[in-house]
């Protein structure tokens, strides 16, 4: 039989499909392991994204960030890299929000990012100690854009009573702390907002913090599902 | 200092070619004679296979003071062919260099070995934990190299001129080539220490908006067309500063040219200032331009001034609906940009004083004029040389406001000008005879064919007498653009007898950048009268459809 015969016989279209087929399954059972991806990937997985009634999973922390009037669930993952201090958000769609004692520390995936921060800001209990504002400054890493070592002012102080919105009524025990903040924007022109924050047994449990000036986030840290 | 006048001979070009073979076979030969700096970077070789957000946790406290935006991940397989890239671009620029040798960014290039360095999302391990797609798996033979912070960031030509200054936060490329008293004009390729190359243009000509550079990037300011003994052109040179750009990005960061100052300047750097962001210079946008021109729209929904059009575009892809006011007119305009040299839609126009037809057939319903239009850009602005276009009013349609026009446009900085010849209803003002007219009598006489549409009227494009027309824009830095216009239109010759009173041939507008997409328009336009208008546009070439 010429080789040609066999190719265009039954038997070529036979043969084909069966040899690719060993040839694949004896990939799909080559012991090659690859390194697991760590805990804050595992926890991706308990995102649950946007949606109207989102159904909260036990076991996992959930911090609800409202942008625009859109909301979304960020999870909170037990990270290599996690302190007392330091807290890790995920969103389903690769963002990060790194906290440090509830302030923005690092915001990876948006389309503004904070790749890294210097700075000492006063403790929640200096704040409510202090009386009076207190001033102090960060120096931030953003993208895009390249704009190292941007320099933040920031002024810090208690209010003297809770705001007038259905948040005050959700954590009544809160203590409210504002900030007058001044940055720069994407254009390198000044640029002067507020933050808010509410601290409940030392936590923040609901804050209004801005990325950049189209990217103000309200971060309510939802209670923890039984 | 070498120069281009020199002719490419023979003899010359066979010792260059030698030179280059002998000092591209000693540096391959591993037997460089220039002498490395010492490297300032830390290596380490991959031990084990792991995910990158591993390895950046395992050696925390070894990168507590290094810049994770240069942190480099290289393998071998990507060394290998780096170096065969390298070898190849070196040979093919040192056959195209009068004396190659004499290069300190060439010698660079043949000395320097390649580094096999991939790109990395971010080198920030509790994000990559996070994204397992963007966390790389290293292997063992696989290398890491970290940099400290604050490094210098560099300036530097084919010729090695330059500065290496200190990063200054807010400082913009133009505030590294003022400190380093070289021209803030031309191409530049930014090389930012992630390996990310972008190319600017900073031409005062041609603004647009320009990153910062973060610590450790590069400006490289091209190969100098005089240091090429065989003719380059504008695509092979492109190509050529591409790779350099990409061997420059590539390198680690204590590894890279030694910029020398320029002999012609002679000074050490200067310090480097940041030019204010409320300063002149961003009044003017001359110097430093960080702004990307918004052109916007006419009220006949090509850009333009109010009545009048200009030389400028939107990019291929746009798409706007305009609906415009100036008393007794109401546009309504749908315009595509289809090409980036090509410009059209159509319109309605409403006459408010005018009626549609009979009342007892059409009530007190205003006139309507249905209108095509056409805009092609014919050549680009250059630096000396403003942008020219010509377009056709009403094409295809009742003529009634039919008109053509030819139109140049220059920019300096914010200030855009723009000067056109109008036939037809642009041209209304009459002023000139026809300068087509050489080309034969008829081109001086026009029919406005006012039959019902729906035909060319090729027997009056570009005929009939002609008025100027023109006018100023300044794109201010307030997401404001303000207009001055002078109408080539007088409106003493209106269609339907509808003549209106002008006390000022110049019209005077502002266009408030409301929101991405969205402009909203006013103008005061014959002295007489108030115009209002709203501009809706988006560019559907950024749109996609999941297939």
């Amino acid at each position: 039989m010429h080789w040609f015969t066999l190719l265009r016989g039954r038997f070529f279209f036979v043969l084909v499909p069966a040899v690719c087929t060993v040839l694949l399954t004896a990939c799909a059972h080559s012991n090659i392991s690859l390194p697991k991806f760590g805990p804050a990937g595992d926890a991706m997985r308990y995102v649950l994204g946007p949606s109207p009634s989102p159904r909260l999973l036990p076991g996992y922390e959930y911090l609800q960030v409202s942008v625009h009037g859109r909301q979304t669930l960020l999870v909170r993952a037990p990270s290599v890299a996690a302190t007392a201090s330091d807290e890790y958000w995920y969103s389903a769609q690769s963002e990060m929000l790194q906290l440090r004692h509830g302030r923005l520390w690092r915001v990876l995936g948006m389309t503004t990012e904070w790749r890294d921060q210097v700075s000492s800001p006063p403790t929640w209990q200096q704040l409510a100690t202090a009386g009076d504002s207190v001033a102090w400054r960060r120096q931030v890493n953003r993208m895009p854009g390249y704009r190292w070592q941007e320099i933040d002012h920031i002024q810090s102080r208690p209010m003297r009573q809770a705001p007038n919105t259905t948040l005050a009524t959700q954590w009544p025990t809160a203590q409210w702390f504002e900030e007058d903040v001044h940055s720069l924007d994407g254009d390198g022109r000044r640029w002067v907002f507020k933050q808010r924050f509410a601290v409940h047994e030392g936590h923040v449990v609901f804050s209004e913090q801005c990325i950049a000036p189209d990217l103000c986030l309200q971060l309510t840290r939802l209670k923890n599902p039984s | 200092m070498r120069s281009g006048a020199h002719p490419p001979t023979p003899p010359r070009f066979r010792l260059n070619i030698l030179a280059g073979a002998i000092i591209l076979g000693l540096s391959l030969s591993a037997t460089a004679t220039d002498a490395q700096p010492p490297s300032i970077t830390s290596s380490y070789a991959v031990q084990a296979p792991q995910r990158l957000s591993n390895w950046l946790h395992e050696h925390k406290l070894e990168l507590l003071d290094t810049e994770s935006l240069a942190t480099g991940w290289s393998t071998p397989e990507e060394l290998r062919r780096q170096q065969h890239q390298r070898q190849f671009d070196v040979t093919w620029l040192g056959r195209r260099l009068w004396q190659p040798m004499d290069s300190p960014v060439w010698r660079w290039l043949a000395n320097t070995p390649a580094t096999g360095r991939l790109p990395v999302s971010a080198a920030v391990a509790p994000w990559l934990e996070g994204v397992p797609v963007r966390d790389p798996l290293l292997r063992v033979g696989d290398q890491i190299w970290t940099s400290p912070t604050h490094q210098p960031v560099r300036v530097i030509d084919g010729k090695g001129r330059g500065c290496k200054l200190p990063h200054r936060a807010g400082a913009y490329p133009q505030d590294y080539l003022r400190a380093c008293a070289l021209p803030s004009e031309g191409k530049v390729w930014l090389v930012q220490p992630d390996g990310r190359i972008t190319q600017h243009a900073l031409d005062a000509w041609q603004p647009e908006p320009l990153p910062q550079l973060a610590p450790g990037a590069t400006i490289w300011l091209g190969w100098p067309r005089e240091l090429f003994w065989l003719p380059v052109n504008e695509s092979e040179l492109q190509d050529i500063n591409l790779f350099t750009a990409r061997w420059l990005a590539n390198a680690r960061p204590g590894e890279a040219p030694e910029p020398t100052p320029a002999a012609e300047t002679g000074t050490a750097a200067a310090p480097v200032s940041v030019a204010s962001s409320a300063g002149l210079d961003d009044w003017t946008g001359l110097q430093g331009a960080r702004f990307a021109p918004q052109p916007s729209a006419s009220n006949w929904g090509v850009m333009g001034l109010m009545q009048t059009p200009t030389a400028r575009m939107r990019s291929a892809g746009n798409f706007g609906i305009s609906v415009m006011n100036t008393s007794p007119n109401t546009w309504v305009n749908v315009m595509l940009q289809p090409l980036d040299w090509l410009e059209g839609g159509f319109r309605y126009v409403s006459v408010s004083n005018r009626l549609y037809g009979p009342a007892e057939f059409s009530g007190s319903q205003s006139y309507k004029d249905k209108s095509f239009e056409l805009k092609a850009r014919l050549w680009p602005e250059g630096q000396w040389h403003p942008a020219v276009a010509v377009g056709i009013r009403d094409l295809g349609g009742t003529g009634l406001f039919g008109g053509e026009y030819a139109v140049a446009s220059k920019r300096w900085g914010r200030l855009d000008a723009s000067l056109g010849l109008g036939w037809g209803y642009v041209g209304n003002r009459a002023i000139w005879r026809n300068p087509l007219s050489v080309f034969g009598s008829a081109m001086d006489s026009r029919v406005n064919e006012t039959g019902r549409g729906g035909t060319l009227s090729t027997q009056s494009y570009f005929r009939g007498r002609v008025a100027p027309f023109g006018g100023l824009e300044y794109q201010s830095p307030w997401r404001t653009t303000f207009k001055l216009e002078y109408n080539g239109n007088d409106y003493r010759n209106e269609p339907q007898g509808n003549n209106q009173t002008v006390r000022s041939p110049l019209n005077f507008g502002l266009v408030y950048h409301w929101a991405p997409g969205m402009d909203l328009h006013a103008s005061w336009e014959r002295g007489t009268t108030l115009g209002l208008g709203i501009t809706v546009w988006t560019d559907l070439s950024g749109l996609s459809m999941p297939s």
